[in-house]
Parts: structure tokens; C-alpha cells; sequence
């Protein structure tokens, strides 16, 4: 902080007992969380408290409820992008970790929207590979277009 | 062909899962797939278990699959163990646009068509690839810039090699790794242009009427990466 004045220099600690100590700086801090607050919050320490505490715990517990909510997006983004091939969103998923393909739902998403070509043949390898694995597994050969590269053709 | 639901349904008495269970997998746990590797088995004749216990997960979207199955998660309120079936899908995926090649052909087309577009450089475009830094996998370019968080040993200046790279793309192909591409494959170069601290985080909780308060400010350490180059070369085997 740098003062530019002197008007604060009355307010620098002083070699005081604890109790004595100025609440200036305290209530100066907690008043800079409240600035934007709404009414007399915003100015009158008493009432700026309580709200500004409420908003720390708030924005302390936002920083993990962020990744969950990112989780979720992904997820809905996921459903609706392989909706769009006609594929089930668990689906995919498994089928892409049966076949060690290790890319999480933030990079897939972003494939999905950036990268659709891309996208596109990762679901066909996902179908082919529920094809190979499911029911009709003796009579389906590769798909076109996919790069196989040592993968069991019939499980 | 009847539906992949009604199957599963009719092997999804618990000693007939039970009986499945021993026989597939005697020693080791049915892990994932489990779902569509029942039907499958029974129908083809022979039954293949993939249940190897994976050493490494590349990414922790992984984790769901390789766990055993808990018994316990899935009993009714009068103990017996039922087969989860709200992922069951009555609609089996459309596949009309799959076609059918021999694969070890196809294979080896593809790996020339890759290698002759690489041989000339405007037929790839611009590379991306997607590499994994401290746990997190991002999709980058060249000349992108990265932010990574936490603790993160290379200096300024440092030129480094980003080796675990999940895919790599250009305008017309995609080699995706299983799940890491080889080292002889890509390389994927970067810098470290800076090391800072990011925003000041606030970590504050306090319980009413119970004296307890704790007020912490947090910075973690942040290392700026740019992706110098991302090489690629030809695909052996073509």
C-alpha cells in the first residue's frame, strides 16, 4: 500500500497493548470485501460483516463446486454431441475405455465442438467396437475410414 | 435378433449372474463392459473376459471403469443382489454408416495415405494434439500458451519435451493412442516463459455460536508453457 498523504499516519501500529490496537485496519479490510455490495451494507461495518462473511465461505466453496459443475456440463454436452451420431453417452464412454483411450469428458468435449471430424470417428470406432463386442460380433469386420492399429478385430 | 434390454434381462437373476461370474471370471474381477460382454459371450460361444487390472490410468475419467463390482451397491432392501438396470438402452446405436473392410488392409491404406500427406507438408494443416500436464489433458497447438497451476520444477527458459500426448490431428486424420502414442511418433516441444503466483484465493469457513473461524489466503504457483512445435513422423508399418 503506499500512502500518498499523511491523513493514515495516525492509524499505523504503534507499539500498544492488543487490546488498545486500532480496528481501523480490521474493518477497512472487511469493508473492501463489502464495497459492492447493495445499501447500507456497503458502508456501515455492522451490517457489512456478516454478508461479507457469507460471501467468503460462498466463493470458498464455489472453488469446488466449479468442477463439479464443469463435470456436468461436460457430460450434458457429451449426451447431446453423441446424440447426434445416434449413441448413448455411457456407451461411448465405456466403449472408449475398453479400448484404453484415455481422453477425459473436458478434451472430448472440446473435440466435439472444435474438432467434429475427429469427434465423429471416435464414435464410429465406439460403435464398431460395441459391434465386435456385442451381439453380432462374428460376422463385423473394421469400418471405414477408422485407424486400427493392433486392435482385436473379434473379442 | 432380439432386443439387447430383454437379454440382459433374461441373465439377470442373481444365480444366473453368479454362475456367469464364476465362469467368466474366476480370479479376476469383471471390471467394466460387463453390461455388453454377457450377451456377447454367450451368443459368440466363447467367452472372453477383459478384465485386466490396469497398472495406470492415463486420466482419471478411467477410474469408473477399473473397479470391481460392489455387490453391496447393488442389493435390495430385502438383500438380494439385482444387476443395475437404468443403463440399459432398448435402442441399440445406429450403425448404418459403419462400412465393412478387411482390417488389416484398411489399415495399411490408411498408415500410406497418412505418410504420403505427411510428405507433403500443406496436405496435414495445422497440427493439434492433446497432451497430458500434471493430471490435467489440454488440447493444444503450436504457439499456444499453457497455465499451469501448482508445483511445476522447469525454470524459465527451460525447453521441454511434453511426453505424454493422447492424439494427435491434422486436417484429414486423427492417430489416437492407446492410450499414449509413442515417443518416436510426436514430439511435442515447449518453453516455460514464466513462473508467477495466480489470484489471491480466500479460504474462509466459520460454524456459528461455536467460537470457530479460519481466515487463509491462498497462492498457487503458475508456470506459463508455450508449445514451441508439434512433430510428427511417418507411421512405421506403412
Amino acid at each position: 500500500m503506499v500512502f500518498l498523504t499523511s491523513f493514515l499516519a495516525r492509524r499505523f501500529p504503534l507499539p500498544r497493548a492488543p487490546d488498545k490496537q486500532d480496528n481501523f485496519w480490521r474493518k477497512s479490510m472487511w469493508l473492501r470485501i463489502s464495497s459492492k455490495f447493495y445499501g447500507r451494507k456497503r458502508n456501515c461495518f455492522g451490517l457489512a460483516i456478516v454478508p461479507g462473511w457469507r460471501a467468503l465461505r460462498y466463493s470458498t466453496r464455489a472453488r469446488k463446486l466449479k468442477k463439479e459443475n464443469m463435470k456436468n456440463l461436460w457430460e450434458i454436452r457429451l449426451n447431446a454431441a453423441c446424440n447426434e451420431h445416434s449413441m448413448e453417452y455411457h456407451t461411448f464412454m465405456t466403449s472408449l475405455a475398453q479400448a484404453d483411450i484415455g481422453l477425459n469428458r473436458k478434451v472430448l468435449t472440446d473435440l466435439a465442438i472444435y474438432e467434429p471430424r475427429t469427434f465423429q470417428s471416435l464414435v464410429q470406432f465406439a460403435k464398431q467396437r460395441q459391434l465386435e463386442v456385442g451381439l453380432e460380433s462374428s460376422t463385423i469386420d473394421s469400418p471405414h475410414g477408422i485407424f486400427h492399429r493392433g486392435l482385436p478385430n473379434k473379442s | 435378433m432380439p432386443s439387447k434390454a430383454r437379454l440382459i434381462q433374461s441373465f439377470s437373476t442373481p444365480e444366473r449372474w453368479d454362475h456367469i461370474r464364476e465362469t467368466v471370471c474366476s480370479t479376476a474381477t469383471l471390471i467394466f463392459g460387463w453390461l455388453h460382454l454377457i450377451p456377447a459371450a454367450l451368443h459368440a460361444g466363447h467367452i472372453t473376459c477383459q478384465t485386466v487390472v490396469r497398472p495406470f490410468c492415463v486420466s482419471s475419467c478411467m477410474n469408473k471403469y477399473v473397479r470391481p463390482i460392489d455387490q453391496n451397491k447393488y442389493k435390495h432392501k430385502d438383500g438380494k443382489f439385482k444387476l443395475p438396470t437404468w443403463r440399459i438402452n432398448n435402442v441399440d446405436p445406429d450403425t448404418t454408416d459403419l462400412v465393412q473392410v478387411n482390417p488389416q488392409q484398411r489399415t495399411q491404406e490408411l498408415t500410406q495415405r497418412v505418410n504420403t500427406a505427411l510428405e507433403n507438408r500443406e496436405d496435414v494443416g495445422r497440427l493439434f494434439a492433446i497432451v497430458q500436464v500434471t493430471g490435467l489433458q489440454r488440447k493444444v497447438t503450436t504457439e499456444d500458451i499453457l497455465v499451469i497451476s501448482g508445483i511445476f520444477h522447469p525454470n524459465i527458459g527451460d525447453r521441454i519435451r511434453l511426453e505424454k500426448v493422447l492424439m494427435v490431428g491434422g486436417k484429414d486424420f486423427t492417430l489416437v493412442g492407446r492410450p499414449l502414442l509413442s515417443r518416436d511418433l510426436v514430439k511435442v516441444e515447449a518453453t516455460v516463459i514464466e513462473k508467477t503466483l495466480s489470484h489471491v484465493k480466500v479460504k474462509f469457513n466459520y460454524i456459528r455460536r461455536k467460537r470457530y473461524r479460519k481466515f487463509k489466503l491462498l497462492q498457487s504457483p503458475n508456470t506459463m508453457l508455450v508449445i514451441n512445435s508439434i512433430e510428427l513422423n511417418p507411421l512405421p508399418g506403412s
